[in-house]
């Protein structure tokens, strides 16, 4: 009942601001451009729209974001599927099978289907959204320190299984990560930490600064030794509204499957759309009845790969709304754009802005279905886009960062963040350190200091209190699972000896 | 006719005499006005900023609103306090916090050099607890915490921050001990009291106000020289006998050397404003603290009061926990 009240809420305020609606549009539109484009990422679309909502209503800022958003993880399926280079970090595993359909002749299916898919995806999950956050956001009272912590620790495990492949090298960038989030005032004891004695420094780096530095600087600078590397693009006939019939047919269980996994995978803090549809790829691969198929063309290898990366958004959403914990890079952005616009998440949120939370819903149904028809109508000049030469994008894109980074918080000294920060990042990727650690630790190492040493105030410096806590040590032996997976599953293929 | 004539002459003398001198005291900024709010958009300083930006008449120079956020303020007063002292550059904070982040060290400079302007409203500090608490009254949580020393959690900002001088300088008044809990903001200490994670809360009405009004937390005290205008069943705490006054006297200050003609055309500004009905119901309805002319004198007094206050209990915690 207090549903369909959010929801009417949310309706009647999308009603009242005809403007909202628009802006989402706006955002889709300009999210699947920068999608299109390899090397523009769906986190740099949102990234760089945050400066523009300043001047907006929270509704209509977030509702902008929420469109770059699925805009962005949808768009990157084009080049994915002509270029076979994944137009953003998200559609790396549509490169698998959606190119492969597209050079074989049927490459107006391939495209046809991974939007659709990416539409199934993203209202799956907006499904989820609504259904799960708001009783979600009673539950979050529960949450004291120790809850907090352990949500933390639980989101760091996953550092674990992001990079599987070489250990040592992501835990040391998720230190760094919490290193770098620890220069500043300390909010539990008002101490000045890694300062230098400059009180500039005394802010801590500036959270936008920061992450644009590692996504967009970092990015831009490795994009360019791509510069003028010419790629084949596979010619494509006009497209019709609805993918054939027998490409969906029989695949109920492909688009349940995937789009259960990305909304889990989005829940889960941290995790992000690639690793989302990696999962759900390989676990389709294992439940079809024809698994070789798989990575020369099959219709659910796309919709194991699009449905999942988009079923990432709305799962994202619900614990940023919810607790304030940004489930991937982007909701971390997000999650500026709410408290920006002075608004704290968490259950205040539900009861107090009963209206945005209408309005984040329907604007989130409403950006996936304009998502749909925008890129099934435009699909001919998004194909267009993918040949603007980078020799143009980079600097305006730069450009925009640092004019970006100033308008945060109005100082300079953030957009020298932005560049110092950007050139370590730059180093970091080139040292073949990845990045996703690198944030995790800079988000969540705060939130587990800060929960960890409330905790072992209020109780006294008794560390057995968090025994006493159902949720928290629940949610650590979670952690401990998530962490050990990787190792599980590789044992598992070892012993059926198909490694 | 002649004696006529000696009045309109007279008065015509008076006013060429007074004319100029009333010019001269009425300053006006050479250009726009930034006023620096250096919290969050959205918090008690920032929508007092804007506030002043929709009520003050600067005739006929515009203010515009700054948010420079970081490090509990120092960012922005350490921005007014660099700026050209001709009074287009001003700072929405409060004293109380610019003293404490004097006391824990983040500001290098003295906060006694920053030229006050006055302030408008004041945010008073309240003990309050979850709707379901069994403490009703002050002497419900002295009781408590006298039969339990150390085992009431009071959850509230950081350690040495301005809530903690302020509720040690209420413990030393009262006698009593307590576990004292540090959360990063008001809303965080805000959900740990509505999650029954700690006792009681201490912070600042406007950070707390619509919970009371939705009626999922109860105030117990306020800090305040008088009742709150919306809060008229809710005693300060001098009535129940401890002498405490805590709370954030928000207003303006600005570089220091400040010519005293600007100091003193912004106070009958910023008075003007108080006097506004419209200021006044958006103060009480909306923040839920109070309206409150201080002049820059008062806040000068004031200063040195708590600064010496504060800096007394701040080196009493520490050498304890030595």
């Amino acid at each position: 009942m207090e549903l369909v009240y959010t929801l009417g809420a949310g309706l009647s305020g999308l009603w009242s601001d005809p403007v909202i609606a628009l802006y989402i549009m706006a955002g889709v539109f300009v999210g699947m451009v920068f999608g299109a484009i390899p090397g523009l990422s769906a986190a740099l679309a949102v990234t760089l729209g945050l400066p523009f909502t300043f001047a907006m209503t929270a509704e209509q800022g977030l509702c902008t974001l929420m469109g770059l958003y699925v805009g962005g993880i949808s768009g990157g399926l084009i080049s994915a599927t002509l270029l076979n280079i994944p137009g953003t970090p998200a559609s790396l595993v549509t490169c698998f099978d959606a190119a492969p359909m597209a050079r074989s002749g049927r490459p107006g299916d391939a495209l046809a289907l991974g939007v659709f898919s990416s539409v199934v995806g993203g209202l799956f999950s907006a499904l989820v959204l609504i259904v799960i956050a708001p009783p979600l956001s009673k539950v979050t009272l529960w949450f004291g320190p120790w809850e907090y912590f352990a949500m933390g620790i639980m989101g760091l495990s996953v550092v674990i299984s992001l990079c599987s492949r070489d250990i040592i090298k992501g835990c040391m960038a998720a230190v760094f990560g919490i290193l770098l989030s620890s220069v500043g005032l300390d909010e539990v004891s008002g101490a000045s930490r890694f300062t230098f004695g400059y009180w500039q420094l005394s802010a801590g780096l500036n959270n936008l600064a920061t992450l644009m530095g590692l996504f967009a600087f970092a990015e831009v600078m490795t994009q360019l030794r791509n510069l003028g590397v010419k790629s084949t693009q596979i010619p494509v006939e006009k497209i019709s509204l609805f993918p054939k019939y027998e490409l969906i047919c029989g695949h109920n269980k492909d688009f349940l499957v995937a789009s259960i996994i990305g909304t889990f995978i989005g829940i889960l803090p941290g995790v992000g759309s690639g690793s989302a549809s990696l999962i759900a790829y390989n676990q389709i691969r294992q439940i079809s009845k024809e698994p070789e198929k798989f990575g020369t063309g099959i219709a659910s290898g796309i919709i194991a790969s699009e449905s999942a990366n988009n079923a990432v958004t709305g799962g994202a959403i619900i614990p940023m709304l919810t607790l304030g914990i940004p489930g991937d890079v982007v909701t971390a952005i997000l999650l500026g754009g709410l408290i920006l616009h002075g608004l704290q998440p968490g259950p205040q949120l539900f009861t107090n802005n009963n209206t945005l939370i209408g309005v984040i819903f329907v604007g989130f149904i409403a950006a996936n279905i304009i998502m749909y028809f925008m890129q099934m109508t435009l699909m001919q000049g998004f194909i267009k886009l993918m040949s603007v030469p980078f020799n143009y994008l980079f600097p305006s894109i730069l450009i925009m960062c640092l004019v970006g980074t100033f308008s945060v918080n109005n100082r300079i000294f953030d957009s020298w963040v932005f560049l110092i920060i950007g050139i370590l990042g730059y180093i970091f990727v080139n040292l073949d350190f990845s990045l996703p650690p690198l944030i995790l630790g800079y988000i969540l190492g705060p939130i587990v200091e800060r929960n960890f040493r409330t905790a072992i105030i209020s109780s006294r410096g008794n560390l057995g209190a968090l025994f006493t806590r159902p949720i928290a040590v629940s949610l650590i032996v979670f952690g401990i699972f998530i962490a050990a997976w990787p190792y599980i599953t590789r044992k598992k293929q070892k012993n059926s000896g198909n490694l | 006719m002649a004696r006529k004539m000696f009045i309109v002459l007279a008065i015509a003398t008076v006013a060429l005499l007074t004319g100029p001198i009333s010019v001269a005291q009425e300053w006006v900024p050479s250009g726009p006005v930034n006023n620096i709010a250096p919290f969050n958009p959205g918090g008690g300083t920032d929508l007092l900023a804007r506030a002043t930006q929709k009520y003050i008449d600067l005739g006929g120079q515009s203010m515009f609103v700054t948010n420079m956020v970081g490090a509990n303020g120092v960012i922005g007063a350490m921005e007014v306090y660099g700026s050209k002292p001709d009074g287009r550059t001003m700072l929405c904070h409060n004293i109380t916090s610019i003293i404490g982040s004097r006391i824990n060290g983040t500001l290098e400079v003295d906060p006694l050099e920053f030229e006050a302007l006055g302030s408008l409203v004041y945010d008073c500090s309240v003990i309050y607890v979850s709707a379901d608490s069994p403490f009703k009254t002050i002497s419900d949580i002295v009781d408590a915490a006298k039969k339990n020393p150390e085992q009431l959690k009071w959850g509230a900002s950081a350690l040495y921050g301005t809530n903690h001088l302020a509720s040690a300088l209420f413990f030393e008044l009262a006698g009593i001990s307590m576990n004292y809990v540090p959360f990063s903001g008001g809303s965080q200490h805000r959900a740990a009291v509505m999650g029954h994670h700690v006792d009681l809360g201490y912070g600042q009405i406007s950070e707390i106000y619509p919970n009371i009004v939705s009626g999922e937390i109860r105030a117990v005290a306020v800090l305040g020289e008088n009742r709150l205008p919306r809060l008229p069943d809710v005693p300060t705490l001098k009535e129940s006998g401890y002498d405490l006054i805590d709370g954030a006297f928000r207003g303006y200050f600005v570089a220091p050397k400040t010519p005293k003609n600007i100091i003193d055309s912004y106070a009958i500004l910023f008075k003007k404003i108080t006097e506004n009905p419209e200021f006044i119901k958006f103060v009480e309805e909306d923040l839920g603290s109070q309206v409150l002319f201080k002049s820059p004198e008062d806040i000068k007094t004031l200063a040195k009061e708590q600064f010496a206050d504060r800096q007394r209990i701040y080196n009493h915690l520490k050498a304890k926990e030595k």
